[in-house]
């Protein structure tokens, strides 16, 4: 007994920095990660008075940033000679999620664009951006890369947060810069591999709802989708498309897509659950019903601004096998994006080019793939 | 399901080491065995569990037989016919879109427009190996060299052992059959720590040498075209190790999982690349199959009772057959004849190789076995010269990925594997003292600490 209880601290403790450093070393031979750095997401984001974007050079898991921040291969500044610059601007839906590398819709749309010709696309997507964070990313840097065609992928349910998103061409940054955290690669890699169980999951988002709307009052709640916050994401959309405009790029813009087919939250009711997690404000049903009411105001704020509208939300809503979770695509939806995407790009005019735009130049692609039935 | 994977570490190890030291007699802990074997295997394909089942009552119904029949006619078709079986699902499993791609190459070469039509065979992880024990099995009854066993749970728990079942070592009845018949009375401490060390040290060869190692050269050589010949070699050095450390810690794995439950596996790596030729090299590389190839093929062919011209023959068959055996493939031939060949010439020119300076001889030994490993990884014929060329002939092109990084795994593998101690040499007069307690703690640890970042990769012999 008396063996036990001294050995079991000694070999326990060997068993732990033994796995820590394993887990660092092999962190430097596959992602070239310092043995004395703490990786995360962070080391992914920029954050000043210019806004929110990439870190150039900045990479995490499976994410590699390039010299200009954006999650695409390395670039110049000036678009390519002969190649018309697509620029996807986005949230994590454009920046990619569950995706492998590479697999991201925007790595793939410029897979599909290559039938039509030499087009260069870069993905912008940064995640948990609001419009005025994009407008922001757009205004005070990606405009600088000289874009033929903006792809716009807005993201409504930030207009349902507690927090009014509010327009501003800066961003004011209060803090100064973080202390290096030390965390425990280990149990990071732990945390990646562990898979919480269903019913475990939703006690813990329910936990996490019912701490974030505790003591709040009755009208605090989204019961419906709000006018005032769909009015604002028009105004904000409208903006971000008028600046985007001004700069003579072509704009291809596109509703939202989820993984529910109705405000009741089928076919993943767990999954709208989640997504209340993020925006506890509206309950599932409103956040589905807003996500839906903001269709028609991306239509009008494409059809004044003279973009192409891609209308995602209505070709992939409710398909299961399109998404990793309640909006983030899987591989397949990522897919279906591209090809969707890909002749809507190609029909946008390259006045730098004098491009008129070639609609289905290579030819149709196609329908895409009838939603496929999951297992 | 395989031994670096969470469910194998995590639950199925314990959980079937747990019940068979509860269970008491042999009968009990056979049929545990056999069941377990049934879900080790299972996991990949539930489908070839019938295959091996089927396979497993031939062979057991062939000993029942030689148990019977003392009639030499009775026994030789005891003999035969079973083989015969064995062997046509094997040859029908791994070898039948070979001879059709073979056959269909060779009439479009000769000006025939014959599609090849290739058939959606899928092969049955394993079904070499335990083959092998079966094939075995029926050999040694038939020579009297075992009594055949009429307990089909210890027979069945022999075939589907799962510690051995899919990539060896090569385990024949008799090596283990004194093992098995007293398993109901076996101590479950006695060899627990051996065991135990064992497994955490093929694992630590597997997870933490031989995955950083095919991290770069499957990398590399996916795009073998492109290299210059500086990055070929590295590549090829890498694969040199990483196969070693890939299959010796399958084995070391094996041998001490046979230890946890009783059962003392024999060791099938003794530091093949210490050789100093290729005779030593055969007798220290996959020495389950080296033996069994002398013992039930080169043996019975003549050996080298015959004259000179003889035994070069039943050798060079020997290693065609051998190489053949380890994939349907040309390369594989290739590889079986490269390695007759250079053990044709060893015994030529012997009276001038052995005196050459042990380190020498070493280094000789050691390059002959990475050319051979070069046809061994070949997917085809370019891809084995554009290799070999790039190694003889200075060639620019592009360089190693991640070289500053890929080095000093290198260097640790190839001192391991060329100066430092095997498994097995590590457990000789092995007590677990509290440091190797400690030095083991620490390595299951690194090993769940990359585990748990990389996932679980199969085994490179897996698909042999």
């Amino acid at each position: 007994m008396r063996r036990a209880l001294v050995w079991t601290p000694a070999l326990t403790v060997a068993f732990l920095l033994a796995g820590e450093l394993a887990a660092r070393t092999d962190d430097w031979i596959r992602e070239d990660i310092s043995v004395l750095a703490s990786p995360s997401y962070d080391d992914l984001i920029l954050k000043d008075s210019l806004g929110v974007r990439g870190r150039p050079h900045g990479h995490f898991k499976k994410w590699h940033l390039n010299n200009a921040g954006f999650r695409s291969p390395k670039m110049t500044p000036a678009p390519l000679p002969g190649c018309a610059r697509v620029v996807v601007l986005g949230t994590s839906e454009t920046f990619g999620y569950y995706e492998p590398e590479g697999r991201e819709y925007p790595a793939q749309l410029a897979d599909s664009l290559r039938r039509f010709g030499c087009y260069e696309v870069l993905n912008a997507g940064v995640a948990g951006l609001a419009i005025p964070g994009v407008y922001r990313l757009w205004r005070n840097w990606v405009r600088m890369f000289r874009p033929d065609i903006v792809v716009i992928y807005p993201s409504p349910a930030f207009y349902l947060s507690d927090n009014t998103p509010a327009l501003a061409p800066y961003l004011h940054v209060s803090e100064g810069p973080q202390p290096p955290s030390v965390t425990s690669r280990l149990w990071l890699r732990l945390l990646d591999r562990v898979e919480v169980p269903g019913p475990l999951q939703r006690q813990r988002t329910k936990r996490a709802i019912a701490a974030a709307t505790a003591g709040k009052p009755p009208e605090w709640a989204f019961n419906a989708p709000p006018q005032d916050r769909l009015n604002l994401f028009h105004d904000h959309l409208d903006s971000l498309a008028s600046s985007v405009r001004a700069t003579g790029a072509s704009i291809v813009m596109t509703t939202h897509a989820t993984i529910f087919a109705d405000t009741t939250g089928a076919p993943e009711p767990d999954l709208a659950l989640a997504w209340r997690q993020a925006h506890p404000r509206p309950s599932p049903a409103t956040l589905i019903a807003f996500d839906r009411a903001a269709s028609p105001v991306i239509a009008a704020v494409a059809a004044r601004n003279g973009a192409a509208l891609l209308d995602l939300g209505a070709a992939m809503n409710g398909c299961p096998a399109w998404f990793a979770d309640f909006l983030h695509f899987s591989e397949a939806g990522a897919s279906v994006v591209a090809t969707l995407m890909a002749p809507a790009v190609a029909a946008a005019p390259v006045a730098r080019l004098g491009w008129p735009g070639k609609p289905n130049a290579g030819g149709p692609l196609g329908p895409p793939a009838s939603c496929p039935t999951v297992h | 399901m395989l031994f670096n994977s969470f469910v194998f570490l995590g639950l199925f190890l314990p959980v079937t080491y747990a019940v068979f030291w509860l269970l008491k007699g042999a009968k009990a802990r056979y049929v545990w065995l056999a069941i377990t074997g049934y879900i080790f295997y299972g996991y990949w394909d539930p489908r070839f569990c019938l295959l091996m089942a089927f396979s497993t009552l031939v062979s057991y119904s062939a000993g029942l037989g030689f148990l019977t029949w003392a009639d030499p006619r009775r026994r030789h078709l005891c003999l035969v016919v079973p083989i015969a079986v064995d062997l046509l699902l094997l040859g029908f499993f791994k070898y039948t879109n070979f001879v059709v791609d073979s056959v269909a190459a060779l009439l479009r070469s000769s000006g025939s427009d014959v599609p090849g039509p290739h058939l959606n065979i899928i092969l049955p992880v394993g079904i070499s190996f335990y083959t092998f024990h079966t094939i075995t099995y029926i050999v040694d009854s038939y020579r009297g060299t075992i009594k055949p066993t009429r307990n089909v749970f210890e027979f069945t728990a022999y075939v589907s052992l799962f510690s051995q079942l899919v990539a060896g070592p090569i385990v024949r009845f008799r090596q283990i059959e004194q093992d098995l018949e007293s398993l109901g009375s076996a101590s479950r401490t006695r060899w627990l720590g051996i065991g135990v060390s064992f497994f955490l040290i093929g694992l630590l060869e597997k997870v933490v040498l031989a995955d950083s190692l095919a991290y770069f050269v499957d990398r590399e050589l996916a795009h073998y075209a492109t290299l210059g010949s500086l990055a070929t070699w590295l590549s090829v050095l890498g694969y040199t190790f990483q196969l070693y450390f890939d299959f010796a810690g399958y084995s070391d794995m094996a041998i001490g999982l046979g230890f946890m439950f009783g059962l003392r596996i024999p060791i099938n790596f003794n530091s093949p690349y210490k050789a100093l030729d290729p005779s030593e090299f055969w007798r220290r590389w996959h020495i389950s199959l080296s033996t069994c190839l002398r013992d039930y093929l080169y043996i019975p062919l003549g050996g080298s009772r015959g004259g000179h011209g003889q035994t070069n023959r039943n050798l060079m068959l020997t290693m065609l057959i051998g190489g053949l055996w380890h994939g349907a493939n040309w390369t594989f031939v290739i590889w079986g004849a490269y390695h007759g060949a250079i053990l044709l010439a060893h015994r030529e020119i012997q009276a001038y190789w052995d005196p050459l300076p042990r380190v020498l001889r070493q280094g000789l030994m050691f390059l002959l076995a990475v050319i051979g490993w070069v046809i061994f990884r070949a997917t085809d014929f370019t891809m084995a010269v554009t290799l070999l060329t790039r190694m003889v002939v200075p060639t620019s092109g592009r360089d190693m990925a991640g070289m500053t990084t890929f080095l000093p795994i290198l260097i640790l593998a190839a001192l391991w594997a060329m100066r430092g101690p095997n498994a097995q040499e590590i457990h000789r007069d092995y007590r677990l003292t509290p440091t190797r307690a400690i030095v083991l703690a620490a390595a299951f640890g690194a090993c769940l600490g990359v585990m748990l970042g990389t996932g679980s990769s199969p085994f490179l012999y897996f698909q042999f």
